[in-house]
This record gives C-alpha cells, structure tokens and sequence, in this order.
C-alpha cells in the first residue's frame, strides 16, 4: 500500500497540477523573459494553500502534513520548477524556523504572511 | 527568503558565519555580508541569522525575522546562475547597519542555530520531492521525444539504447519516489525520519540529474536549446544536488550512523515535527 496514492493525496495533485496548468506554465516563460518577479502568481498560489500544508489553521496552513507537502513540491516541480523554486522560502525553511523557533505572537503574525503570501497579516 | 549561508560558510555554516547583530536599545543593527540569498532583492519578511556572540561558536547564533523593505540597510545584489531562473534570483546580500527591532528575534540570543538546524531538518524531505518532479519531468519528456523524432524511418524509442536510458530513468524513479514518501510519512506520524530524510533527499536529487542527464542525450543537440526545459533541468537537479544540505553532508550523516559513530535520529522524541507547537498557536 502506498501512502500518496490515498484519495485525499491525489485531490492535492490534481489541484497544484490544474493550478500549474492554468495559472504558471502559460505565463511563467514571459516572466522569465523580462526577468520579472512574479508576486501575483505567488500571492494566488498562496491562497491556494500550496504553501501552508505543515502549519496549523489557526496561522493560514492547511494542516495536512509534510507527504502532503512532499507531493504538492513534486508536482510544482515537475510542472515548472523555476516557480516551485521559491516554494522553500515561503512554504518551508522561513516560517518554519519562525513556527519552531518564534513566539505565538510571531507566528500567528509571520508564518501566517509566508503560508498565504502575503504583504501583511 | 531564509539567510544563514556566508562566502565560506555552506557546509559550516556557523563556523565561517561573520555576520554580526549588535544590541543598540530596542533594536539589533546588524552588519556583514551573506551568499547566495535566494530572492532576497524581493523580499517582504524573511528570515536571517547573525552572530550575537563572536567566542561561543554555533551557540553564539541568533535568528531575526526581517523586514527589508521597511528597514534600512540591506541590500541584495543578485547573482548570475547558469541555467537557472531570470525571475526568482539568488543575491549577495550587503548589510549595513541593517535594523531588526528587538521583538522581532526568534527566541533568546544562541538559540538560532538550533532553530534553524531543525526547520531545514523538516525541509529536507520537500526538497527531496521537488528531485523528484525534475526527474519525472526530464523522464515525460524524454518519453515524449524518443516516440516523436525519427532516425532511418522509425522513432528512436525503437532503438535499444535509448531504451536502456528509458528503463533506467523509470527505475530510479519509482526507487526515488518509495524513499520520499517514505521519509514524509514517517515525518506525519513521529516516527524517526532524520536518518530516511537524508537518504531520501540523497536519492532523489541523484535521480535528478541522472534522469536530467538521460533526457539530454535523448534529445540530442536540441536538449542544449533554451526552448527545450531539459537545457535547464539539469541546472536546476544540480542546484537540488547540493542545495538544502549538500549530498556529501547527506552521505556523511548516513555512513555515521551506519558506522555507530553517530546516531541520525539521536533526537528523535515522541512528539512529532508538526506537534511541536500546536499548543501556542492553536485559536
């Protein structure tokens, strides 16, 4: 029996696949052209929860866990992985050293702007 | 953006950090020079670990959350990468009496590199998955390409070289992929997963450029053209090689533990990674 390939596992990649397809790859090689950074396309993939999967709800995770997280980097990656590059940084190495390491109050403030990206809480 | 890493620095990162965040009233000015700050030129809130304490070695590390655009004194010059996006960019970051204002530190001064060791412990195993799709993307695209180009009247998936690379991209893939799941699964239901972490993130980034590799001479000449993503795949399983915990770390902490000589998962406890906190966040 494989883990990832449970219901619920397979409704995450379907979900980061469609959004891959129809919010990243179409415009994602424009960016690079122009060396742009694409804040929209992160802030609208942070409401999708692609970066909040390890974090509770109450500081804007999903809560459902780190395979979770695991297959949401895989299929980023394999969709287009300049995009999914950026995914420690928000989704990963920057709030979870505030989520270990921060008071309630930084946590519920920061993790919160890293896992929905946003400019503020 | 998360920065620890400083010209030297990599795999010892405390050793070789210079970085230094002098108390000044209510806030921390800290001065120095950090590497390879990934998009650091476009940050809101990050991340950043500076020295508190010169003479105590790691524990002299502190971490801050910062606010680049609303503090003076940070600037972040970007690095050309080969191969890599032109969008999110690696920098060199300059710091010059950069502000953190003193509610803004992660836990007491010397508690940094504990907090950072364990947050890139968790983010080892995402790292290792995103290996895991550059493999499987350099493996559909090679598949595509071996049924579409044709040499003497037929595809080149006919040919039993290319299906060689075909069968040995597919397996280590599919070894790849056990061992991730593997490693985040364990990391969900508390059980040891530093030691299968490292094995995992080890794996699957090797898989990365050997499935990176394979796409390329599938593709001929036209897998070092910008329009093809293999041509830039292979920098990026490169950047997954090393990046995050270089695989030679990663083989060092495997062949330790094998040798006895130091336990992966010596801190292992009963609580879970995601349990951790849950208590000082919850509604």
């Amino acid at each position: 029996m494989d883990p990832a390939m449970s219901e619920d596992l397979e409704a995450v990649r379907d979900l980061v696949n469609r959004f891959m397809q129809t919010e990243v790859v179409p415009v994602m090689d424009g960016y690079e052209k122009h060396g742009e950074f694409p804040r929209e396309l992160i802030r609208r993939a942070g409401e999708a929860g692609l970066y909040g999967a390890v974090f509770p709800e109450s500081v804007g995770g999903t809560n459902l866990g780190y395979l979770a997280a695991t297959v949401i980097q895989e299929e980023m990656a394999r969709n287009d992985v300049r995009f999914a590059a950026c995914n420690n940084q928000q989704g990963s190495t920057c709030p979870s050293c505030i989520y270990f390491g921060g008071t309630s109050e930084q946590i519920k403030k920061y993790v919160r702007i890293c896992s929905l990206a946003r400019r503020s809480a | 953006m998360m920065s620890l890493t400083e010209s030297g620095g990599g795999s010892d990162a405390a050793g070789a950090m210079k970085t230094f965040a002098r108390r000044d009233g209510d806030v921390y000015r800290i001065n120095g020079q950090k590497m390879f700050a990934s998009i650091a030129n476009e940050t809101d809130v990050g991340v950043l670990f500076a020295k508190t304490d010169r003479d105590a070695g790691a524990r002299g590390i502190t971490g801050f959350i910062v606010e680049p655009k609303k503090y003076p004194g940070w600037n972040a010059q970007p690095i050309d990468m080969l191969g890599l996006s032109n969008a999110f960019r690696t920098n060199v970051l300059f710091l010059d009496d950069f502000v953190v204002p003193v509610e803004n530190r992660l836990g007491t001064e010397g508690e940094g590199f504990k907090i950072v060791m364990r947050a890139l412990e968790a983010g080892r195993v995402t790292v290792a998955g995103k290996a895991l799709g550059i493999a499987r993307a350099c493996f559909e695209d090679a598949v595509r390409y071996a049924k579409e180009r044709t040499l003497r009247g037929q595809p080149i998936g006919r040919f039993q070289m290319i299906q060689s690379d075909i069968a040995e991209m597919a397996t280590a893939i599919e070894a790849s992929r056990a061992l991730v799941y593997k490693a985040a699964y364990s990391m969900d239901h508390s059980l040891p997963s530093n030691r299968l972490g490292a094995i995992a993130k080890f794996h699957a980034s090797q898989t990365a450029k050997l499935c990176a590799d394979k796409a390329m001479q599938i593709f001929g000449g036209y897998g070092l053209a910008k329009e093809y993503r293999v041509s830039w795949l292979k920098s990026y399983a490169d950047l997954f090689f090393t990046g995050e915990g270089s695989a030679n770390v990663q083989k060092i902490l495997i062949a330790e533990d094998a040798l006895g000589y130091k336990v992966a998962d010596r801190h292992h406890g009963k609580t879970g990674l995601r349990d951790i906190r849950k208590n000082d966040v919850a509604d």
